[in-house]
């Protein structure tokens, strides 16, 4: 299954996708795909506590910061991919990144198609895939200009995972609002 | 314990009155009450006011949440949802959002009913106090 779970900040969203993936009890091995840069004292504060609430979750952490569709994954695993705004930001700003590295190369559509395909194609090698992003577009648009591409690039990508997703759930504080696949959902959890 | 939750100017408070048969008095206003008027009132509007202001003199505890359903069990508490955003550059900002998110996710799991009011229209998105996730689970056990 491919589920795609998006919220605001602090809603939960995590720990929600965590307890999700402890309901999919047919894989092999728990992957924690993990595309944060641990940039400064509050990135790495701010892993430190992701890796203490899934501790003893039975997760394998990957660390993936961009090009997902190199990142090699062992069949029959569930992968918890964390999350979708980071891997976004890394892309399109971190110097290493192959869309900094090769400009000339690359337009932000290829970008976001490169994005969306991988994330996709992985989905379909893995048992189950669980990707978290972050609702980001409520609060106007008075930002930079580069800061309104992220956006634009975010929700694009957020769109176009959607439309390939079984399950969409954004998270309220917590709770599981189901935006597609009802079903599936309670097949889930059941 | 009840949350009602959405956006900035959705009508939050007139639903809130109305639902629930209250008054203006039985609300405390989170930009302008004391700290301890929060354990004893009916309700609290503008609860993220209430969460900035004690970020900002620095002595929000950890067990804030818990001590508040602990001491509070029935307040009803009206709060903007303002996690919706590009993570913002100022670090006080930053962790602002974070908080009322953390404390409010705390606080939903706690209460017993969650509404979300948009353009003044409430949807009930946790009711009976039951865990949304387990509801189904729990169902088909039995």
């Amino acid at each position: 299954m491919f589920v795609l779970i998006t919220g605001g900040s602090g809603s939960g969203k995590s720990a929600f996708a965590e307890s999700l993936m402890t309901m999919m009890k047919d894989s092999e091995k728990k992957i924690y795909l993990a595309n944060m840069i641990p940039y400064g004292k509050e990135g790495k504060e701010k892993i430190a506590r992701h890796r203490f609430m899934r501790k003893n979750k039975g997760f394998e952490t990957v660390e993936c910061f961009y090009d997902l569709e190199t990142v090699f994954i062992p069949h029959r695993s569930s992968v918890l991919l964390e999350c979708m705004s980071n891997l976004v930001a890394n892309e399109m700003f971190d110097p290493s990144s192959s869309f900094n590295q090769f400009p000339h190369d690359h337009t932000m559509e290829m970008l976001q198609d490169r994005m969306i395909q991988g994330v996709i194609q992985m989905s379909k090698k893995v048992r189950h895939l669980c990707v978290v992003t972050n609702e980001v577009f409520h609060d106007g648009d008075s930002y930079a200009k580069e800061t309104l591409e992220y956006m634009k690039a975010l929700g694009n990508i957020n769109q176009g995972l959607a439309k390939e997703a079984d399950l969409v759930i954004e998270v309220v504080y917590g709770i599981p609002i189901i935006l597609r696949g009802e079903k599936e959902y309670e097949s889930l959890i059941s | 314990m009840i949350l009602v939750i959405g956006g900035r100017n959705q009508g939050k408070l007139a639903y809130t009155k109305e639902r629930f048969m209250m008054k203006e008095e039985d609300f405390i206003d989170g930009r302008i009450c004391s700290d301890l008027e929060i354990y004893h009132t009916k309700g609290i509007k503008n609860f993220h006011e209430y969460i900035k202001r004690r970020l900002k003199e620095n002595d929000l505890e950890e067990s804030f949440a818990e001590d508040l359903c602990l001491k509070n069990p029935h307040i009803i508490i009206i709060t903007d949802e303002i996690g919706y955003g590009i993570v913002p550059v100022d670090p006080f900002e930053r962790r602002y959002r974070e908080q009322v998110g953390r404390i409010c996710t705390n606080l939903a799991k706690q209460s017993i009913e969650v509404h979300r009011v948009i353009c003044g229209i409430g949807q009930m998105i946790k009711s009976n106090g039951k865990d949304p996730m387990l509801v189904n689970k729990r169902e088909t056990d039995r």
